[in-house]
């Protein structure tokens, strides 16, 4: 029984051996895995958004008849650009592995702790801006009850 | 909507049949030529409406008690992906899509030269009864591989093995399997040698 056999046998197999989810589980993870490269975009994105947005920003303020020599500083520009995406992702190591159409399912462990360094960095953020903003609301409404105990007295001493 | 009445519209000719049932398994039936196939949208497209189209044309044959309607259209679209590599093959400019399994390219380059091959269904009840004595891990690889043509790496990935494990396992079974098969086949020429001589 060789290989070609197998296959050719196989197409009239029995129904009820076939009865698996494997294609079903395949086409989850291919959706799991789109998931976690958009995500995993969108973070690479939002590392190079300064400097993408003022070129982009840059491209887009240039008139129509904007010079050659502009032309070409802004082509320097985006080289410069790529130049040190290409550096950074260097830098990053396996970092553009995940890039790769063979790698496409590996959970690299640097954008991992990459991705929860910069997770942690919001979060915490997040609550020093929350404590700061609660501060300030409890010395305003301090100082504001303080007010009201000398007004209070006041009216008292006219009494 | 329930298989039972994606059938029973089919079974009508009712042409509605046809659009829920593309609602319910077009996604699965794509993922499964596309894995024949590779990335050729056109003989993908081809291969869903032909399924299709097999459906609609011979529904009577459709037993809901041996099968499901998923694994009814399942064994569909993979024979008429594997018949769409044979005529691949036997293409004389022999536009081979880049992007296939390794072993789908080995069925192209070997298909013509066993076309010869016959098997009887003593030969597939055979196959059955040695499939279905194997475990679930090694069924499992045996129809990734020979049923839906994976790549050893695509099925490395599902199953979360090495690439050379799996081709190991793999042949290690294939062997397992020619034994078996030879075993089943002398039980059964036994037994109908015993049936002549009663």
């Amino acid at each position: 029984m060789n290989e070609i056999m197998l296959i050719n046998m196989l197409g009239e197999i029995e129904p009820s051996l076939l009865q698996d989810d494997y294609m079903e589980k395949d086409m989850k993870r291919g959706f799991l895995s789109f998931l976690y490269r958009l995500f995993k975009k969108t973070a690479s994105e939002l590392e190079y958004n300064p400097l993408h947005l003022t070129i982009s920003q840059d491209l887009n303020s240039v008139p129509e008849h904007f010079n050659c020599t502009e032309e070409i500083e802004i082509q320097e520009i985006h080289s410069d650009d790529s130049n040190k995406k290409s550096e950074e992702t260097n830098t990053i190591g396996t970092f553009e592995s995940l890039d790769d159409a063979d790698d496409k399912n590996v959970l690299s462990i640097s954008i991992f702790k990459k991705n929860i360094r910069t997770l942690i960095k919001i979060i915490s953020g997040i609550v020093a801006a929350f404590i700061l903003i609660i501060g300030i609301v409890i010395i305003l409404l301090k100082r504001h009850k303080s007010g009201t105990k000398l007004y209070e007295k006041k009216i008292q001493i006219i009494y | 909507m329930k298989d039972e009445a994606i059938v029973s519209l089919i079974f009508e000719k009712n042409e509605l049949g046809l659009l829920k049932l593309a609602d319910k398994y077009e996604k699965l039936l794509i993922h499964i030529a596309a894995g024949i196939l590779g990335s050729r949208s056109r003989d993908i497209e081809e291969c869903v409406n032909d399924t299709y189209l097999k459906l609609w044309n011979h529904i009577e044959r459709y037993d809901m008690d041996k099968a499901s309607l998923k694994t009814y259209l399942k064994v569909i679209i993979r024979n008429t992906a594997i018949n769409k590599l044979r005529d691949l093959s036997r293409r004389e400019e022999r536009e081979l899509p880049d992007d296939i399994s390794d072993i789908a390219k080995y069925y192209i380059d070997q298909s013509q030269s066993v076309e010869g091959q016959i098997f009887s269904k003593e030969n597939i009840k055979q196959l059955n009864k040695v499939i279905s004595s194997l475990g679930e891990k090694d069924k499992e690889l045996v129809i990734r591989k020979y049923f839906y043509l994976q790549s050893s790496k695509e099925i490395a990935k599902a199953t979360k093995m090495t690439v050379t494990a799996v081709d190991s396992r793999i042949s290690r079974l294939r062997n397992k399997m020619k034994q078996e098969f030879a075993k089943e086949k002398e039980s059964c020429y036994c037994m109908q040698k015993g049936a002549i001589y009663e």
